[in-house]
C-alpha cells in the first residue's frame, strides 16, 4: 500500500520520482535538491515528533538537500495542535535545518502547511487527493473485513521471528504454531503482502521485510480487544502490591500462564530501563481465569488501580519461554512489547526492539 | 468501646504490673493485635473495651493472685461485675477478675489462666482467693496456643502473635453456634463466633499474604507442641467455622461489623473485601495447614 501511494504521488507531481532503494526519504526531484517523505499511519504528535527528528537528521547530514517536505496523515490532530507542536520543534532542532524542512498535514478539511509557498501547496493538494481515497479504502477494509484476531496471531508470530532474527518461515510452520488452517494463513499472508510488509524467501517461506509499522500500528489500536485484556484489582482492599502478587504467582505456578510486561522485558533485556513494578502483566493460554481469582477481582472504573492485567494468547503454541530458574515462564517479545505500549512505556518498547535485534545479529 | 492508643496502654500496663510478674503475662486479643500492627494502622487508636492478660504457666494461681493484689493496692478498681464469692465452689458462680485503672473507666484488664496441657473442655474456671474472697480465672482450651511464639514489646511486656491468635479463634469455633455476646457492641448483640472469626479475618487482612505464608508451619509446630495427641485432627478442622461463616451472609455481616468498629475501624474494608481475604486465607493457609496435618 505504501509503495502504491508513493507511486501515485510521484506520478501526480511529475517532477518527483521514487528515491533509490535504502534512501531515507520516499521521493526526490531529479537534482536531489528537494525530497519528500510520506508518513501515513501515524498515531499522534509523538509519532510526528519522531518523523520530524528523523528527517532533520537527514538534512543535517545531507547539505545538498535544499528543502525536504514531510507529508503526514494526521486527521485527528487539530491545526492548532499541529502549529503548537511545530513551534515547539523549532526550539529543539537547529534553525538551519528547520529552514529547510516543511511540514504538510493532510487528511483534514484542508491541508495544513508550515510554509505557505507554491511547491508545498502543490504537494499538499496532490498528497491529499491521493491519500483521501486510500484512507477510505483502509476504512472500508476495516469496517467490512477488519483484520481478525487470527490475522494478528499470524502477524505476531512473524514479528516474533523478525525480532529474534530466526529467519524466513514456511506456511506449514505458521499452521503448526497457530493451529489455524491453510486458508486462514494464506489470507493473513495475502494481507501482509498487500501492505508491502512481507517478502518471500526460499521454498515459499516468508519473512517480514522490515519493522512492520503499518500493521503494528493497527495492532496497537486494537490490542486490548484482540488480546482479550482483562484488568484485575486487589479484592482485599489492601494497597495494590504487584511485587507480592508476583511472589505468590511464582509460588503457585499456575498452569498456562506466563509473565509479560515489565517482568518479561527485564528477562529479554537485562538493561531494561525502569525501576519498580507498577503493574503485573501475564499472558494466559486459555480463558480460565480461575487461577487468577484468589485475591483478585475485576477492576471497575478508572479510579481502581489494577494490580494485574491478563492477556489471552490464542495460538496452538503460545511461545512461552521457560525460566532457567524454574519459576514461571516468560511471554514472547511481541506480547511483551504490546504490554509495554499499554503501559505507555513507548520509549522502553522502542529500545527493547533495538536491543533484541542487536543481540540476535548473525 | 473506647479508642485507646495501644503503645500508651502497653506502657501503662508495663508500669502498673509488677516487673517480677512481667514474665508470667502475655497480652492477647485486640490490644495485642493493635500493638503488633500499629505501623499498618498508622498508629490509629484501637477500639476496644478490655485488655486480656493471660497468666502463665498453666495453673499458676499464685502469680495471678499476686498480680491482682498488687494492682488493687495500686488503686485499680474492680468493675461492676467483679465481686468476690465466699466459697470456691461451685466455680460457675465465680466472677472473673476485671479491674479498671485508678481514676479511669475507659477500659479494664481481665486476667485469664493459661490452660493446662490436656484440657479438653472449651472453658474451665480456676478458683483464686484474694484477700476479700474467691474469684475465678477462666482458661479457654485453645488459649494455650497464644503462649507459643510470643513477641516482646519495647515496653517489656510480651504479647501473642497474630498467627496464634488467629489459630486459637479458628479452633474455638468449628461451627457458628448460637451463643451471642452478653455485652453489646455498638448496640448490637453479636454472635460470639462471628466476632471471633471476624477477628481472624481482621488479623489476616492486616498481616497480608507475605506474613500469612509462614502461618501453616507456625500452626503445625504450635499444634503439635500444645496438643500432641490430637493435633492432626485439629489441623484438618481448623477452617470449618470460617467456611460456615462464608456460607452465612448474616453471620458474615456481623463479623464484618465487628471489624469496622474494632481493629479495622476507619480503613474502609468492605464485606466483599473480607470475603476475598477469607478466600486467600483458605488458599494460602487453611488448605496447606490441613495437608500438613495429613502428611506427617
Amino acid at each position: 500500500m505504501a509503495r502504491e501511494i508513493e507511486g501515485r504521488v510521484a506520478a501526480a507531481l511529475r517532477d518527483f520520482v521514487s528515491a533509490p532503494e535504502g534512501a531515507p526519504y520516499d521521493l526526490e526531484n531529479p537534482d536531489g535538491k528537494r525530497v519528500i517523505e510520506l508518513k501515513t499511519g501515524l498515531q499522534g504528535v509523538r509519532d510526528l515528533d519522531a518523523a520530524v527528528l528523523g528527517l532533520s537528521k537527514v538534512l543535517a547530514d545531507q547539505r545538498g538537500i535544499h528543502q525536504a517536505y514531510l507529508v503526514v496523515d494526521l486527521p485527528r490532530v487539530t491545526d492548532d495542535r499541529l502549529r503548537a507542536e511545530w513551534d515547539s520543534l523549532h526550539r529543539v532542532v537547529r534553525p538551519d535545518v528547520m529552514r529547510r524542512l516543511t511540514l504538510i498535514a493532510v487528511g483534514r478539511e484542508s491541508p495544513w502547511v508550515s510554509r505557505d509557498e507554491p511547491v508545498a501547496r502543490r504537494i499538499a493538494t496532490v498528497a491529499d487527493a491521493v491519500l483521501r481515497p486510500a484512507r477510505l479504502v483502509r476504512v472500508e477494509e476495516r469496517s467490512a473485513p477488519q483484520p481478525s484476531r487470527r490475522f494478528f496471531e499470524v502477524f505476531k508470530l512473524l514479528l516474533n521471528g523478525w525480532l529474534l532474527r530466526s529467519g524466513p518461515v514456511s506456511t506449514r510452520y505458521l499452521m503448526e504454531r497457530t493451529g489455524f488452517s491453510y486458508p486462514t494463513i494464506a489470507d493473513a499472508l495475502r494481507r501482509l503482502r498487500q501492505s508491502g510488509e512481507i517478502e518471500g524467501g526460499r521454498k515459499r517461506s516468508v519473512v517480514l521485510r522490515a519493522f512492520p509499522r503499518q500493521t503494528w500500528s493497527e495492532l496497537l489500536v486494537l490490542s486490548r480487544s484482540i488480546r482479550g485484556t482483562q484488568l484485575f484489582a486487589d479484592g482485599t482492599g489492601r494497597r495494590p502490591d504487584p511485587v507480592d502478587l508476583l511472589r505468590r504467582l511464582r509460588k503457585a505456578k499456575p498452569y498456562g500462564l506466563a509473565l509479560g510486561g515489565i517482568v518479561a522485558a527485564r528477562h529479554w533485556d537485562p538493561r531494561f530501563d525502569l525501576n519498580g513494578l507498577p503493574r503485573l502483566d501475564v499472558c494466559v493460554s486459555r480463558d480460565d481465569q480461575a487461577l487468577l481469582r484468589v485475591g483478585l477481582v475485576p477492576a471497575k472504573g478508572p479510579s481502581t488501580s489494577p494490580v494485574l492485567a491478563s492477556h489471552l494468547v490464542e495460538r496452538a503454541d503460545p511461545l512461552f519461554v521457560p525460566d532457567p530458574k524454574g519459576a514461571l515462564p516468560y511471554a514472547d517479545p511481541v506480547e511483551t512489547l504490546l504490554d509495554l505500549h499499554e503501559l505507555r512505556l513507548v520509549d522502553q518498547a522502542d529500545q527493547l526492539i533495538e536491543r533484541l535485534r542487536a543481540r540476535h545479529t548473525r | 468501646m473506647t479508642a485507646l492508643d495501644p503503645k500508651k496502654l502497653f506502657k501503662r500496663l508495663a508500669a502498673d504490673i509488677p516487673a517480677k510478674l512481667h514474665r508470667h503475662t502475655v497480652i492477647v486479643g485486640s490490644l495485642a493485635a493493635a500493638y503488633h500492627f500499629r505501623g499498618r494502622l498508622q498508629r490509629r487508636a484501637v477500639n476496644t473495651k478490655d485488655a486480656d492478660i493471660v497468666v502463665h504457666p498453666a495453673g499458676d494461681v499464685r502469680s495471678c493472685r499476686d498480680m491482682a493484689e498488687h494492682l488493687l493496692a495500686e488503686g485499680w478498681v474492680r468493675t461492676d461485675n467483679c465481686y468476690p464469692s465466699p466459697r470456691a465452689q461451685p466455680t460457675s458462680r465465680l466472677r472473673a477478675i476485671r479491674l479498671h485503672p485508678k481514676r479511669s473507666r475507659e477500659y479494664f484488664i481481665e486476667l485469664l489462666a493459661l490452660p493446662r496441657r490436656g484440657q479438653s473442655k472449651p472453658l474451665l474456671w480456676t478458683p483464686v482467693r484474694l484477700s476479700d474472697g474467691w474469684y475465678g480465672m477462666p482458661s479457654y482450651r485453645f488459649m494455650r496456643l497464644t503462649a507459643m511464639g510470643r513477641n516482646r514489646s519495647k515496653e517489656g511486656l510480651e504479647y501473642a502473635s497474630p498467627a496464634m491468635m488467629a489459630l486459637a479463634n479458628l479452633l474455638s469455633h468449628p461451627e457458628l453456634g448460637r451463643q451471642r455476646m452478653s455485652q453489646s457492641i455498638a448496640g448490637r448483640h453479636i454472635l460470639r463466633a462471628a466476632k471471633d472469626l471476624g477477628r481472624v479475618l481482621a488479623l489476616a487482612w492486616l498481616a497480608g499474604p507475605e506474613a500469612m505464608a509462614t502461618w501453616p508451619e507456625e500452626w503445625r509446630k504450635a499444634l503439635e507442641a500444645s496438643f500432641p495427641a490430637s493435633w492432626r485432627r485439629l489441623s484438618k478442622r481448623v477452617g470449618s467455622g470460617l467456611r460456615h461463616l462464608l456460607d452465612d451472609d448474616r453471620a458474615l455481616e456481623e463479623a464484618h461489623f465487628t471489624t469496622t468498629v474494632g481493629l479495622l475501624s476507619g480503613l474502609a474494608v468492605t464485606q466483599d473485601n473480607l470475603r476475598v481475604v477469607a478466600e486467600q486465607l483458605e488458599q494460602d493457609v487453611l488448605i496447606p495447614a490441613a495437608i500438613g496435618g495429613s502428611s506427617r
